[in-house]
């Protein structure tokens, strides 16, 4: 699925200044893209303009050509805070995604089981709720109930910020892993530097509501994190990226 | 993943650990409440003894288990029970499914927001007592009318919690539901009212202790049967230590009624408890 956006403007009421200006970006059907930006750049409004969450005050957003005007379980997504539902289980979580597809009742129960293999966890907690979980195992379970939806793009808005470091490094090899195998398109918000460069295959680095740069990212896979540094090219895709990142107007003291 | 399951197992000890054996945590909670009345008894007993209300108004505690005891040995008491109970459960059924319903209505659509909330919050002020006569002359002395003036002064807090919990659903789990490509039917039924169910549950918790006051506003007209004819009838006869009997009687009663829809709730309001 090729989702592109085409001058998307975005202007929440009362503002003076735009979040979003005049975006023109082609997400490439099987890409891993990576938006970073400082906070305030624009970034998870640009996501939610893609998930067609926010209607944009000018452009529009389109899929396979067609503009998107609503979300679609063909672009999941993965905000920030994992949003479990907290008085269902895993298992009705997951199914509530099954059941807003249009599967059939009888096959939920087997197709939670191949889910939550299929983001590493155990059928063993398909009982318990949300509060009796991990942050990365309701992460892991948001992931699943998204996949559930079989999402040809995968739209991830900061969802490991909140995790700590080693968690946040396995959900980053899960997300890899599940792009890898199941050949989707993602597009992943982040503001950490090292994130993007892991992760990505192009990064957008987005400055006050505007694309400042498009950057491929030339590291070969795998991207093991203890050895990241280590990868040819990997010092100066950073230093570029910083260098990008810099405020276009100096702070003042 | 190793530390997400050890995490998590820890998470569950914790969780099992702050709750106490359920015999131990019934037990308190009996010892409690058992404390809690005689520590009353006793203040009653101490006024009722310094002598500083007329002992036929202000009757010792034994005067009023005297009082108890000869309703009962009567055959009056336990019909009269039964009558107001009955009257108290229906009107309470008919209140609480008319204000779930019509609060779905005012949080979920825009007719009803536009339409029937203005016309609901002015109702919802009225004093339901004052609508005792107009329920008698609409529907006469019988049970019509009794169970109308209980029906509608369970509905308005039934009403208006729900309408409250219903119409403040947290923006990200609506978000969640519209990316899954939920319809608004799976969303209201799946999300809105299983999000909005502790709202609910305190509505109709109030909504059944307002039962219980109308039940004897109702019953002091037009009947001669129910606790709230036989509070009325002690009230012309003096008679206040049977009075007082028949008030901690509903009492009783309407404490019960609270536990028995907070347990027969849990199931969907446990989640609540546990996120606090």
């Amino acid at each position: 699925m090729t989702l592109q956006a085409h001058g998307v403007t975005v202007q929440f009421p009362g503002t003076v200044i735009p979040s979003l200006q005049e975006i023109d970006l082609n997400i490439a059907a099987g890409s891993f893209t990576v938006l970073v930006g400082p906070s305030g750049s624009g970034k998870s409004t640009l996501l939610y303009c893609l998930a067609g969450l926010l209607e944009p005050t000018h452009g529009h957003v389109t899929e396979n050509g067609e503009t998107v005007t609503a979300p679609h379980p063909r672009r999941g997504m993965a905000f920030q805070r994992d949003i479990l539902f907290t008085w269902m289980s895993v298992e009705s979580n997951i199914a509530f995604a099954l059941r807003a597809s249009g599967v059939p009742a009888r096959q939920h129960r087997p197709r939670v089981r191949e889910l939550l293999t299929a983001v590493g966890l155990s059928e063993d907690i398909v009982r318990q709720r949300p509060n009796q979980l991990s942050g990365g195992m309701r992460q892991r379970v948001g992931l699943a109930r998204m996949l559930a939806g079989e999402p040809e793009v995968m739209l991830m808005d900061e969802p490991f910020a909140a995790l700590d470091a080693q968690t946040r490094l396995r959900m980053q090899d899960l997300v890899v892993d599940l792009w890898s195998r199941l050949r989707r398109t993602v597009v992943f918000v982040t503001h950490d530097v090292d994130e993007a460069i892991r992760l990505s295959d192009r990064i957008v680095v987005l400055s006050e509501g505007a694309v400042r740069s498009s950057i491929d990212n030339p590291l070969p896979r795998p991207r093991p994190a203890d050895s990241l540094a280590d990868l040819a090219g990997y010092s100066d895709l950073r230093r570029r990226l910083h260098h990008e990142l810099q405020p276009t107007i100096p702070l003042t003291t | 993943m190793t530390s997400d399951v050890a995490a998590a197992s820890a998470a569950r000890t914790r969780l099992a650990g702050a709750r106490p054996p359920a015999l131990a945590g019934a037990v308190g909670r009996l010892s409690g409440v058992a404390i809690g009345l005689a520590l009353a008894a006793l203040l009653w007993s101490i006024v009722a003894a310094i002598g500083i209300f007329p002992r036929a108004l202000f009757p010792t505690v034994p005067e009023i288990a005297a009082a108890g005891w000869a309703l009962w040995e009567s055959g009056d008491l336990l019909p009269d029970i039964l009558l107001s109970l009955q009257r108290a459960a229906v009107g309470f059924v008919i209140g609480s499914a008319v204000g779930i319903a019509l609060a779905v209505l005012t949080s979920a659509t825009a007719a009803g927001r536009r339409l029937l909330q203005p016309v609901l919050r002015l109702f919802a002020p009225i004093p339901t007592i004052g609508l005792v006569p107009l329920a008698i002359l609409w529907f006469g002395l019988g049970e019509s009318s009794k169970v109308t003036v209980v029906a509608l002064g369970v509905f308005v807090p039934v009403w208006i919690s729900s309408h409250a919990g219903l119409s403040t659903t947290p923006a990200d789990f609506l978000q969640a539901a519209r990316c899954l490509g939920a319809n608004r039917w799976l969303t209201l039924r799946r999300i809105v009212i299983p999000e909005a169910a502790p709202d609910i549950v305190a509505g109709l918790r109030v909504g059944a202790a307002m039962a219980f006051v109308l039940i004897v506003v109702a019953e002091m007209t037009g009947t001669t049967h129910g606790l709230g004819f036989r509070i009325y009838q002690a009230q012309l006869f003096s008679q206040a230590d049977h009075l007082i009997f028949c008030l901690i009687v509903l009492g009783v009663l309407g404490a019960a009624s609270d536990q028995l829809i907070a347990r027969a709730t849990r199931p969907i309001t446990r989640w609540a408890a546990e996120e606090r």
